[in-house]
């Protein structure tokens, strides 16, 4: 798969057409999709309309914007004009249309991205294994018997596969990071607030971010400098300038002071994830380890705030189609709707005393780097999972380095661990709020040194040549 | 002295999953089939522990929610 930069650069060039470009990809979706079952709906004829039109810029002289031709693919709880949103759902068929495109989908086609398809994800995004009872399971790329991760598992699969170089997705407790590390791309969790949530088929309100994945760090840069931006459609999201940071992802990490979390995030966690954050700490000349404040009550928070806020959205279709919904994700969401409000505020209190305390640690430091999963992709239908001598329901058990770290809004990369012959794992690199072109500096040294999407393949090539 | 907001949701031990269904359904009147009840009681337990975890935390008495989220 040809990165985005030179997809772009040569449609731009006129070396090669969009409609080109447009054609290979749908051709390369047509082939590779039924063993992965990334994408839900692919859409030709958009597609090819809309790679046309990038053509007839180019040839009426008009700049038909910095991701000419690219294709992308979208989870499916993103409004797309005139398709109804399942977000993973089949309770949301009898939905109207779309009326317009989610606004993130909306820039990356005012930007000449060509969006060729929706990809599958967990019902609702309320899971971390994208086993969906109506669609069916997303496979893992490197191994289709295991767990592709989720909520976005058709995106990272998409990427990681090669069927598209470009895909977004959501994270409200994980979703974009634990697919990232288990199909081994990039994927950049932002800032809350920083992207435009408006037409994102919500999941909780007060956790939903919007996101991107990409094979290259410099690739989910310039994607995320193109998604920024005010947008009144969404209350959420920041009133004010964008901040670009592609310009300085190469800067490197002189003056960064980096840090490992330590404590639990390296208790319940498996040889090959620690071994990846001990590796990124032994690249980027890190020692220093410090402690989050209390980081399981903080995954505990999320949990009950998740609970609560999806419980209560999904009340009234709940009270008469509940058989509609697919079975795992119905049981919690009926209990979430039963959360009486005391559980709820003890939650949002204690996150108020988080982000406080979070603030105050990245005074001390400014990125700190923890593993992403547990372990790595596990097998599809596995119930529980072993890590370190302790059982762990898996469905839950793979956020459990996710989901404290959703609660204070702060923007996180996931940077792939991929040794030869073993399945990826990732790196979260996280950063104050706001900060991230320290996480993508950080998440670019990395790659520098040999991390990344492409480090089996580059490690094979090597010893190929020794 | 005990926080008195703690005590009434720490008792993991006491905790009825199956009472704590009936009567908050019948609260926020969320009919929930038979079929149902063992699997919605098993997460609202998992959620009950979760609260426990919360509500062990020290957390400033003066400490207002994040209802308005700003990171």
């Amino acid at each position: 798969m040809t990165d985005i930069q030179t997809i772009a650069a040569s449609v731009r060039s006129g070396q090669r057409s969009a409609r080109s470009v447009a054609e290979e990809t749908l051709a390369r979706i047509e082939a590779g999709n039924g063993a992965l079952n990334a994408f839900t709906q692919v859409f030709h004829q958009r597609a090819l309309a809309d790679a046309d039109a990038v053509d007839r810029s180019l040839a009426e002289g008009r700049d038909p914007g910095p991701l000419a031709g690219v294709p992308f693919g979208v989870k499916n709880l993103f409004d797309v004009a005139g398709e109804v949103t399942l977000a993973g759902s089949v309770v949301n068929r009898s939905n109207a249309p779309a009326a317009m495109d989610a606004s993130a989908v909306a820039r990356l086609r005012d930007a000449g991205a060509v969006l060729v398809g929706a990809l599958n994800m967990n019902e609702f995004a309320y899971g971390y294994t994208t086993e969906n009872s109506h669609y069916g399971p997303t496979r893992n790329p490197h191994d289709p018997t295991r767990s592709a991760g989720g909520s976005s598992g058709g995106s990272a699969t998409a990427v990681a596969a090669g069927l598209v170089p470009l895909a977004l997705g959501s994270d409200t407790n994980g979703s974009i990071r634990v697919p990232a590390a288990l199909c081994g791309i990039a994927g950049l969790k932002p800032t809350f607030g920083r992207i435009s949530r408006a037409g994102v088929y919500p999941f909780v309100a007060s956790l939903d971010h919007v996101g991107v994945f990409a094979r290259s760090v410099s690739e989910v840069a310039l994607v995320y400098d193109l998604l920024q931006g005010a947008d009144p459609r969404d209350p959420s999201c920041r009133r004010g300038e964008a901040e670009p940071v592609a310009g300085t992802i190469a800067d490197g990490i002189s003056g960064i002071r980096i840090a490992v979390a330590d404590g639990y995030f390296r208790e319940t966690v498996s040889a090959q994830a620690l071994d990846a954050v001990d590796a990124a700490a032994g690249a980027l000349g890190v020692r220093h380890r410090t402690a989050l404040p209390n980081p399981a009550a903080a995954r505990a928070a999320a949990f009950v705030i998740t609970a609560s806020e999806s419980g209560s959205l999904h009340h009234a279709r709940l009270r008469t189609q509940a058989d509609q919904y697919d079975p795992l994700v119905r049981d919690r969401l009926i209990a979430g709707a039963l959360v009486p409000a005391h559980w709820y505020l003890a939650a949002q209190r204690f996150r108020r005393w988080f982000v406080d305390e979070l603030n105050r640690l990245f005074e001390q430091v400014d990125v700190v780097l923890a593993p992403a999963t547990p372990v790595p992709a596990p097998p599809l239908g596995q119930q529980e999972m072993s890590v370190g001598g302790t059982t762990l329901p898996t469905r839950t058990g793979l956020g459990l380095f996710v989901q404290p770290l959703t609660l204070n809004g702060m923007p996180i990369a996931v940077v792939p661990w991929h040794p030869p012959g073993r399945l990826p794992v990732g790196v979260q690199i996280m950063a104050a709020p706001w900060r991230e072109d320290l996480v993508l500096r950080v998440a670019q040294a990395l790659e520098d040194r040999g991390f990344g999407a492409d480090m089996a393949a580059a490690e094979r090539q090597e010893a190929r040549h020794a | 002295m005990t926080d008195p907001r703690k005590a009434s949701a720490t008792a993991a031990s006491t905790f009825d999953a199956e009472h704590h269904l009936d009567m908050m359904a019948a609260l926020v009147d969320m009919p929930v089939a038979q079929a149902h009840r063992d699997g919605v009681c098993q997460n609202l337990a998992r959620i009950h522990a979760m609260v426990a975890l919360v509500l062990q935390a020290e957390v400033p008495e003066n400490t207002e929610p994040a209802s308005v989220h700003r990171p």
